[in-house]
């Protein structure tokens, strides 16, 4: 094992780290527009989703065993969850329509934390094989060094 | 590869299987997310017994491998993050091994050859 595999070992936590972190923000801007009625293209807010693809589709047909292909996870995009939201009657409100009813961002606050909590539980788990490669690494080179 | 002796060239072709499977189960737990996503794992112990008792003539080779049997979510993916982490730790316990063994047998024979 070179040291170039270790280190693209080490770029497969990372690709997971950096995705499970784009789902935590991706979580906090929902929930930060929670009540944001008014977005630049019209309309309520929509609530934001990120869809992942593993980086390595096109692997798992032909050669199993090579393993320059294993490559973490790809975030495949972010979409918006295109669902209406609650109307909610507000007449005093700027964009209630004519019977008095404002349409609502179609964000979940408690799907947004229940997304947050796993996302957090993901990247600590990334981070704990990061670590573990690092002792690997640290193990076999141990050896170069002549002591244990 | 040959190496100096069958010792170490056994326990480097473990080490370097426990390192493949890290990678594998480091892969696994970057899709944990991912939609239709099958847990890999690294089939090596088995064909490396076969090897030694002289079942098959092959000369045992680490493979990734799918995981049958495992029940999967409803996003079709089967990752078990508890999982995942326990086969991670055991995983490093055995390359730890692997690699004092290996430097026992260093050191053993740097004795034989300083005679001291």
């Amino acid at each position: 094992m070179s040291i170039s595999q270790i280190l693209s070992g080490m770029e497969i936590s990372a690709s997971g780290l950096s995705g499970e972190r784009l789902r935590m923000e991706v979580a906090a801007n929902n929930i930060a527009n929670l009540n944001s009625t008014r977005t630049p293209e019209g309309g309520p807010y929509q609530r934001q989703r990120v869809t992942f693809a593993s980086a390595m589709n096109q692997w798992l047909q032909p050669a199993k065993n090579d393993v320059a292909e294993l490559r973490g996870v790809n975030v495949s995009g972010v979409t918006s969850d295109t669902t209406p939201g609650p109307m909610v009657y507000d007449p005093g409100h700027p964009d209630a329509d004519a019977t008095g009813h404002v349409r609502m961002p179609n964000v979940n606050l408690s799907h947004e934390m229940v997304d947050m909590v796993t996302a957090s539980r993901a990247y600590e788990a990334n981070l704990k094989s990061l670590e573990t490669f690092r002792q690997m690494a640290e193990q076999a080179l141990s050896l170069l060094r002549g002591q244990r | 590869m040959r190496s100096l002796t069958p010792q170490s060239d056994l326990l480097g072709r473990l080490i370097s299987a426990a390192e493949l499977r890290q990678r594998v189960i480091s892969n696994n737990l970057a899709n944990v997310n991912t939609p239709n996503y099958r847990r890999l794992d690294v089939d090596f112990e088995k064909q490396l017994a076969n090897e030694l008792s002289g079942v098959g003539h092959a000369t045992a080779k680490p493979e990734v491998v799918e995981t049958f049997g495992l029940t999967a979510r409803a996003d079709g993916n089967n990752v078990d993050i508890d999982r995942e982490i326990g086969q991670m730790n055991k995983n490093a316990m055995l390359q730890q091994t692997y690699i004092q063994l290996l430097s026992n047998h260093l050191d053993q024979m740097r004795m034989a050859i300083q005679g001291s």
